[in-house]
């Protein structure tokens, strides 16, 4: 007891320091705490409080997360969570030691994590978690991760009998929870909607075969990737009906209906169905009621973080970061442009495919569906980056108007041609480290202007 | 106009990696010289007759699916066999050579049979194998580029395809890595291979047309040979 609480003050002052320092500090405490001083237990004995929420999958686990504590903080609870999106097991130390008395005792009534899916059995031993949603295992990152089932037996090894789980029935990967686990546990899922397939021009799926039997599954429709309606021929497993199950999206009117509830929805995407799903499936779950939640998402509305939208020279702009290794989520922002109305230019490149490693592999982009780029109403595709000609011999494949594809060689040109050569909307569609250098073009750009 | 078949083996189960990016390509460069291409794809439970096609692919899986494909390809040991000695052409990527060699060792010492058609054996291990390659191979002067990213080694073979100039052959250490024999290509490099070496693809297509008796016509690079170039400048590797 005496190490932990000399450990829980180690991690205090080091945050202090940090903070001194000017810096974040929501990671080098917990790399000191947990790799420096080789403390790789120490999360295991902490006094846990009564609730214990991990929220973990390929994506949309910030986006749930913050909507989760939204509600929950809404209703009263007094929630922790780890709110800058720091999901790693070094990140987990630092929150949770620093929310905790010397004794070792978290503070609060609720602890909500965000958690890598591979850190999740580092950061929880058996039982810890009392709650655990699985959004979607779906490929991600294949140079850190491996293949989306590695991602599934790792996310296995963090769950005791005690976990309840709340499952995206939807993905039949994370479905198979149901029939492995005997624990308590709610379903959801997300109806057929206007955009729902019956094929993709890719068969990139992650996951099309029976667990149990290996037959093919049968899909009644997609919503994107794997994740959609579908059943096992021989009838061993199936998508089902669902505890909490969305109907009547209406994106336009950015509304949903959960259970037959109206509901805001605070993006117009797919993926804000399934957060603001899953959100409202736990909070219910662990007793908020259905007219409470409808208060705290409809009434007191929760702004995103994503899809930033800015002006350039009198056009609007918006930003949606997209991940690199990742075809669902391009997926995501190819089907939000396709969605929207008027002339659109598009921006899209990248100098590194990823910002954890160095490796550069691309074959991805042929997972990515960038057919849906092939649209009337689409002027221009300003491709930029390292790795622009790649992204352009792709392009090339995906049946868009040649005449429409323009490579930047000089990305100091970006902002100049934009304007001077394409019209309507503009969408970028880039990952993390180009969204913040466009961002300063742009800033450049309006300090000139003024 | 010829006619080629191309059967893309196992598409739905071996797609870890953007392999459709090889199929799509090859289909291009081929109706380039004047073949009517028809692509195939097939999959566990569709009947695969291995005198049907001209070329057949198979790219990258999980490791799960790597063993549903396995339980299902097995049958078809002896007529696979029979095709390669034919010179049909097979391109095989990243962890599906696995299943063309003896046997497979799991992590947990069990022994799985698999096709059987080269004389070597695959172990699975318990690190991975991840990164750029730049190979020689000695058909063409240019390199090869590629990635891997495998949990398995290679065991007793010694026809390679290719020379490491930097990368991981077989297994660690080893500076050969590839699968040989007629019109046989195996590796470890796993995704749209061909798109990213359009050199070496121009080579495959003038052994096709050699192989199906059209003359191969020499044909303009477009923006991929451009991607190959600049790719290589990025890592600052010689091209040749």
């Amino acid at each position: 007891m005496m190490k932990l609480g000399l450990m829980i003050i180690i991690n205090k002052l080091i945050t202090r320091i940090c903070k001194l320092f000017g810096k974040n500090g929501s990671v080098y405490p917990g790399y000191i705490i947990y790799d420096v001083l080789r403390q790789k237990k120490i999360l295991e004995k902490i006094k846990y409080p009564r609730y214990v929420i991990a929220v973990t999958g390929s994506s949309g686990k910030g986006s749930t997360t913050d909507l989760i504590n939204h509600i929950l903080t809404d209703n009263g609870y007094d929630v922790c969570y780890n709110k800058n999106g720091s999901n790693g097991v070094l990140a987990a130390t630092t929150l949770i030691l620093n929310n905790c008395n010397i004794r070792g005792e978290f503070l609060h009534e609720v602890l909500l994590l965000e958690c890598d899916e591979r850190h999740l059995k580092l950061i929880f031993g058996e039982n810890k978690m009392t709650h655990l949603i699985v959004t979607n295992v779906t490929r991600d990152q294949p140079a850190r991760n491996g293949d989306p089932d590695i991602v599934f037996n790792d996310i296995l090894k963090a769950i005791g009998n005690e976990t309840k789980l709340i499952i995206n029935a939807d993905d039949p990967l994370v479905n198979r929870l149901t029939y492995l686990y005997g624990n308590d546990r709610i379903t959801y899922g997300v109806a057929k909607t206007k955009d729902s397939y019956l094929k993709s021009s890719i068969e990139a799926v992650d996951y099309a075969y029976c667990p149990r039997c290996y037959k093919k599954l049968i899909y009644d429709y997609y919503h994107y990737g794997h994740i959609g309606n579908y059943h096992c021929p021989s009838g061993d497993f199936k998508r089902g009906n669902v505890d909490y199950e969305v109907t009547d999206v209406s994106f336009e009117e950015h509304r949903i209906k959960i259970n037959g509830d109206d509901i805001y929805l605070n993006k117009d995407v797919l993926y804000a169905v399934y957060y603001t799903l899953a959100a409202y499936a736990l909070c219910n779950y662990i007793g908020v009621s259905k007219e409470d939640l409808k208060k705290a998402i409809n009434g007191d509305k929760l702004s995103t973080k994503r899809g930033k939208v800015r002006e350039l020279d009198g056009r609007k702009l918006t930003m949606l970061e997209t991940k690199n290794e990742n075809n669902l989520s391009y997926y995501q922002s190819l089907r939000f442009i396709k969605n929207q109305k008027g002339k659109k230019t598009i921006i899209l490149g990248f100098d590194n495919v990823s910002r954890r490693y160095q490796f550069n592999d691309l074959s991805w982009l042929w997972d990515v569906e960038f057919e849906l780029l092939n649209d009337k109403n689409i002027d221009k595709i300003f491709i930029i980056g390292r790795f622009r000609y790649d992204v352009l011999t792709r392009l090339s494949f995906a049946n868009i108007d040649k005449k429409k594809l323009v490579l930047i060689d000089d990305l100091n040109e970006l902002i100049k041609k934009v304007k001077s050569d394409s019209v309507g909307d503009i969408y970028t569609m880039v990952c993390f480290d180009m969204t913040a250098n466009i961002l300063k073009l742009i800033e450049d750009d309006e300090n000139e202007e003024n | 106009m010829k006619k080629i078949k191309i059967a893309h083996l196992y598409y739905d189960l071996m797609n870890l990696y953007g392999e459709n990016g090889n199929v799509r390509y090859l289909v291009d460069k081929l109706e380039k010289q004047g073949f009517d291409v028809t692509l195939y794809f097939l999959t566990v439970d569709d009947k695969i007759d291995f005198n049907e096609y001209d070329f057949y692919y198979m790219g990258t899986g999980s490791e799960d699916n790597k063993k549903i494909v396995l339980q299902d390809i097995i049958k078809y040991k002896d007529d696979i066999r029979e095709a390669i000695d034919k010179g049909k052409f097979f391109l095989i990527t990243g962890n599906s050579i696995d299943l063309f060699g003896k046997h497979i060792e799991e992590l947990n010492g069990e022994i799985i049979e698999t096709l059987n058609v080269f004389d070597y054996s695959v172990k699975e291990e318990d690190f991975r194998i991840v990164g750029e390659q730049f190979y020689r191979v000695p058909f063409i002067d240019y390199k090869v580029i590629g990635f891997q990213n495998r949990n398995s080694v290679i065991n007793g073979y010694e026809k390679p395809l290719f020379d490491i100039v930097k990368g991981t052959g077989y297994k660690p250490n080893d500076k050969k890595e590839g699968i040989l024999k007629k019109h046989f290509w195996g590796t470890y490099l796993l995704g749209p291979i061909l798109v990213r070496n359009p050199y070496l693809t121009d080579y495959l297509v003038e052994e096709i047309c050699k192989y199906l008796d059209i003359p191969y016509k020499e044909m303009a690079n477009d923006v991929s040979y451009r991607a190959y170039h600049e790719y290589l400048k990025n890592f600052d590797i010689d091209e040749i």
